[in-house]
């Protein structure tokens, strides 16, 4: 199984969306997720999405996703 | 019956010479040491105990636990650009490593590395992130390392202030997050009269909460 198989993978998704569910049952519904998009690997320093301390770099790592991002609130 | 603690050996013997006993201001004493291979599970089972608060300050979008390639990255301090540093609240039972400092230095400059630290939320505010920043510094110093810089969530506004009257230099990063330089000093320079020591303190005089530092000349 290919890594872009697993994430549209429905019992990976359903696992994940059981996840979101509990979190968004402790939260209002204007900051509950809605919508998650499964990225195909991990987060990386090469790729300049960690910094050498594991720090997310948000905005590479929007910036990389900008497409999946957006076919969010397309949807 | 005879009391074992007058012969417990100095807990800065088990790792001399590369171990400080630190006193705190509060009375409390920690080790501060190298991490080592062996802290490996350690450092898996602390990063469950943080908040998480205090894991989305340090790593900004943090995970819930450590994998096991996360914990090979952050337990391999091999090498002169890499350096590690635990506290541990030796008068604690157990013992129990509390804080974790480290810097990586940067590919671009070697002048250059980035840091950060994290302390266990029941720790905090006791001034043990500054003892790990204060010898992270001397390790760096001795590595050729020149300046650092703190990158820390704007939300941190206290602590932000705090480094700004101190006379850090204050620049956006990215969206949410500020970059603070500070300039170590020369060797030479007695770290109570720099910049870094007047950081450090202003570090101390708040909540010693999570905060990421990266050096740049």
């Amino acid at each position: 199984m290919s890594m872009s198989d697993v994430v549209e993978n429905a019992e990976l998704r359903a696992v994940i969306a059981a996840a979101v569910d509990a979190a968004n049952a402790s939260v209002s519904r204007a900051e509950s997720i809605r919508e998650f998009v499964i990225f195909p690997r991990d987060l990386t320093i090469e790729a300049g999405e960690l910094t050498p301390t594991l720090k997310a770099r948000r905005a590479v790592v929007l910036a990389r996703y900008e497409a999946a991002i957006e076919s969010i609130y397309g949807r | 019956m005879t009391t074992l603690a007058s012969h417990m050996p100095d807990p800065a013997e088990a790792f001399a010479p590369d171990a400080d006993v630190v006193t705190l201001a509060d009375g409390g004493r920690i080790l501060v040491r190298p991490l080592l291979p062996s802290d490996r599970e350690e450092l898996a089972q602390r990063y469950l105990e943080l908040s998480p608060e205090a894991r989305r300050l340090r790593f900004f979008n943090a995970p819930d636990h450590l994998s096991s390639r996360l914990l090979d990255y952050l337990i391999d301090v091999e090498g002169p650009d890499r350096c590690a540093l635990v506290a541990q609240a030796v008068d604690d039972d157990g013992g129990p490593g509390v804080g974790l400092a480290r810097y990586v230095r940067s590919r671009d400059d070697p002048s250059l590395a980035e840091a950060a630290v994290t302390v266990l939320d029941a720790y905090q505010s006791r001034g043990i992130a500054t003892a790990l920043l204060r010898r992270l510094a001397d390790d760096a110093l001795a590595h050729g390392i020149s300046t650092f810089t703190a990158s820390v969530m704007w939300e941190n506004r206290q602590l932000l202030d705090g480094l700004r009257a101190f006379g850090a230099e204050v620049v956006p990063g990215e969206p949410g997050v500020a970059e603070v330089r500070i300039a170590l000093p020369e060797p030479d320079t007695a770290l109570r009269e720099s910049q870094l020591h007047r950081v450090l303190r202003a570090f101390a005089a708040r909540v010693d909460d999570v905060i990421g530092l990266r050096f740049q000349r």
